[in-house]
């Protein structure tokens, strides 16, 4: 028995030490990548202080259908697309405090849709923070959504291998090989595809309440002396109930039924390219051309 | 409870100081700890279904009982047949019920004539092909005169409830695994230490192999109509893969836990896919399995003896109901038929027995015949578990029919796909592995520095294995 366990206990804590010793790796090569593949990777690469025109965040609805380029060229505003696909509100405002942290802006714009409601954390769009997670002021937000955020922070490479598909080995590896595709646009990614097939009329209906994630961002706003605007980017052929919107959020602007156009579109709630020069365009002007 | 889960993870040590440290002291304290674990780990899953675990060891201990003094050959005949009855009944009612109601309705309405038949809202459960062949090895050897009738109930409910290979085997004999539930298990630290290692093993086929495998197989599978002929062979590779990382690294978990509580099992793989022929695969995937048809369906059918015409029957009975075993679905029953036909040939020219030992076993690579023998066996393997994989018949047919398009490219989803990137050296570091273990056990064992290896491959567990995405075991739906 004694040299059973003897030898468990040493296969155990070489075990442990491995494990230690893979964190440290991961997240070292995640805080320092050669290619910072995901938005909040790049966030937190990005040089600091730096001093934007402005801030957009948001969903795949942002992060496909505002291009800073393009509003450069036509304004000359130097601006940050900082939306990645299924962040919702509790991501953007753990992106819009992170953004904060580092870099400086005048005016901030929130994407707001049919997640409008939604105050806990989006399984996939979280996965990006989990390399942080030892920091204690991610921990402490996280942990407020998700119970088992301790052991993510704790148990070491633990997260690495739960989120192995987004976080794992071929991350890493592509981290070294390949570079992100929003990088040269200041963090716009340009759609593909063209929807094929008419949809019918589909309704999005939202509570008439307000949401906290949200609320957070205009107190901090209010305190930092950053214009705050919030918006709905286009859908096709949807109806939806903006009127919470307009009256739940500050300088709130609807776009849902800008275009009815279907080769505007990639599919109901994405943009086709065409459509996405289109909404730049059109963005730029409603905020920045008066 | 699965192997590969946290509850599992939490069960294994308590029951095993409880074991070692609690009830170590006494033979019967130690079997009725067995019995009371094994039901828990059971009855996580369901307990209601407890109850049918619970009669069928009644009922088989009380035929063994009664056989023990029964000499009249007519009445130890029915008292066989109530065992057959009652295990064979359980088995029929939950897993075929609906398939031969399905197959009765589809063959009259094909003859012009309407009936009704109402399907069941049947729950399979779970391991109930293995504990039922289990307790009825028992049975059949104590009729036989093969095995002395256990006079012991709670040995005997801890023989066929033990829980490392309950739910999905080895099915193991009552003439190996009974006895030593009649001795007092003492640690031993060598076995122990083995047992951990094979669990390891068995990890890293499930973990890394068998899951990952799994995510490939299953989206071409699932697509199968928007693949190339190449992706297509490739999904039927991964396939071989999965099942084999599946099942044989239950096997191993299965084992080695065994072994933590000081028990031997029978081997139920040994490098299936380094056979040069069929016969020599039979005897090496699924032993417990094979050899069971083998000794209680093919040889008292009259196995190889008689006429050539009772051998090709026999052949094809034995691989029709290996399949049919498996679930019920005519998917199963085509590949037990298929591997019937592979098998005739080496019977009907008395080669069925010309490989029984191990490949190249005194070199370290086989030379170009056997080279080709294995690639061929592994040819024709993979062709039949398209029918295994298959939702019906209807789509394996297809799938196969698509592959012989022969178009080669690999589209842009299986390029994009993480695991083309890590599965392919992966999948060569088993084969590597398991070729130069191929004489053992598991490849952990005997070797220079075991623990060094045992990291290795936790090494490759941790950073390889599919936790995303963690699968059931293939054979828990059997």
């Amino acid at each position: 028995m004694k040299t059973f366990f003897k030898q468990f206990v040493f296969a155990l804590t070489v075990f442990f030490i491995l494990l230690v010793i893979l964190d440290l790796v991961y997240t070292q090569i995640y805080s320092h990548p050669v290619y910072a593949r995901n938005k909040v990777n790049w966030l937190m690469n990005k040089e600091p202080n730096q001093q934007f025109d402005y801030a957009i965040f948001g969903s795949s609805r942002v992060f496909f259908h505002l291009n800073p380029q393009q509003i450069k060229s036509e304004t000359g505003l130097s601006g940050i697309n900082l939306g990645y696909p299924g962040s919702n509100n509790f991501e953007i405002k753990l992106m819009v405090k992170e953004f904060l942290k580092h870099q400086k802006t005048k005016k901030i714009f929130i994407q707001v849709d049919e997640q409008y409601n939604k105050e806990r954390l989006d399984p996939i769009a979280i996965i990006p923070w989990m390399p942080f997670i030892k920091d204690d002021y991610i921990y402490n937000e996280i942990k407020t959504v998700d119970s088992a955020a301790v052991y993510k922070k704790y148990i070491p490479f633990y997260r690495y291998m739960v989120y192995d598909s987004k976080l794992g080995f071929r991350e890493i590896m592509m981290s070294f090989i390949n570079a992100n595709k929003f990088d040269s646009t200041n963090g716009f990614a340009v759609p593909s595809g063209i929807m094929q097939k008419r949809r019918e009329l589909s309704t999005i209906k939202l509570e008439n309440k307000k949401n906290n994630q949200l609320q957070i961002i205009i107190d901090i706003c209010k305190k930092e002396n950053i214009d705050l605007f919030f918006f709905t980017a286009p859908y096709y052929n949807t109806s939806i109930n903006t009127e919470v919107l307009k009256e739940q959020l500050p300088n709130y602007r609807d776009f849902s039924g800008v275009f009815r156009e279907m080769d505007y579109f990639g599919d109901p709630s994405h943009l086709s390219k065409k459509g996405a020069e289109a909404f730049t365009s059109l963005f730029s002007n409603t905020y920045f051309k008066n | 409870m699965l192997f590969n889960s946290i509850d599992f993870a939490i069960f294994l040590p308590v029951v095993f100081i409880i074991y070692w440290f609690v009830v170590n002291k006494n033979l019967k304290l130690q079997n009725f700890f067995i019995v009371i674990s094994s039901y828990v780990f059971y009855g996580w899953w369901d307990w209601r279904f407890l109850s049918l675990i619970l009669f069928s060891t009644l009922v088989d201990y009380a035929v063994g009982v009664a056989l023990s003094k029964q000499n009249d050959l007519s009445k130890r005949k029915i008292l066989l047949w109530i065992s057959i009855l009652v295990n064979l009944g359980f088995l029929g009612f939950f897993k075929y019920y609906n398939f031969f109601l399905d197959n009765f309705v589809t063959a009259f309405s094909f003859f012009g004539t309407e009936i009704q038949g109402r399907s069941l809202n049947i729950i399979l459960p779970v391991g109930i092909s293995f504990y039922t062949f289990q307790t009825l090895s028992y049975t059949i050897d104590v009729y036989r005169r093969q095995l002395e009738p256990t006079k012991n109930f709670v040995s005997f409910a801890a023989f066929v409830s033990f829980f490392p290979q309950l739910v999905a085997g080895p099915i193991e004999r009552a003439s190996n695994l009974l006895p030593q539930f009649y001795v007092k298990r003492q640690f031993n630290s060598k076995l122990a230490i083995d047992g951990l290692r094979q669990i390891i093993w068995g990890l890293f086929k499930k973990v890394v192999i068998a899951d990952n495998c799994a995510q490939f197989a299953n989206d071409i599978f699932n697509n199968y109509t928007d693949y190339s002929s190449s992706t297509l062979l490739l999904g039927a590779i991964y396939f071989a893969f999965q099942i084999y990382g599946d099942f044989s690294g239950y096997s191993d978990i299965a084992i080695g836990t065994s072994k933590l509580f000081g028990f031997n099992l029978k081997q139920n793989f040994a490098t299936p896919y380094f056979s040069r022929d069929i016969a020599e695969f039979w005897r090496r995937w699924h032993i417990s399995l094979s050899t069971w048809f083998r000794d209680y369906l093919y040889i008292p059918l009259g196995g190889s003896r008689g006429s050539k015409g009772n051998q090709i029957r026999n052949v094809f009975i034995i691989f029709i109901v290996s399949g049919f075993w498996h679930g019920a679905n005519w998917t199963f029953i085509i590949w037990g038929a298929l591997n019937a036909v592979y098998f005739l040939p080496l019977l009907l020219k008395n080669k069925n027995r010309v490989h029984t030992n191990v490949v190249a076993e005194n070199s370290w690579l086989p030379n170009l015949k056997e080279l080709f023998q294995m690639v061929t066996t592994f040819g024709f393997t993979i062709f039949a578990w398209i029918f295994f994989r298959a939702e019906n018949v209807e789509i394996a047919f297809l799938y196969i029919k698509n592959i012989f398009k022969f178009s080669i490219e690999l589209s842009d989803r299986l390029k994009l796909n993480r695991f083309a990137f890590e599965l392919l050296p992966l999948l060569s570091m088993l084969i590597l592995i398991e070729w130069f273990s191929r004489q053992k056990e598991h490849p952990i064992k005997n070797v220079k520095h075991p623990t060094v290896f045992m990291l290795l491959i936790v090494l490759l567990i941790v950073v390889f294995g599919s936790f995303s995405n963690i699968q059931e075991f293939i054979y828990f739906q059997f």
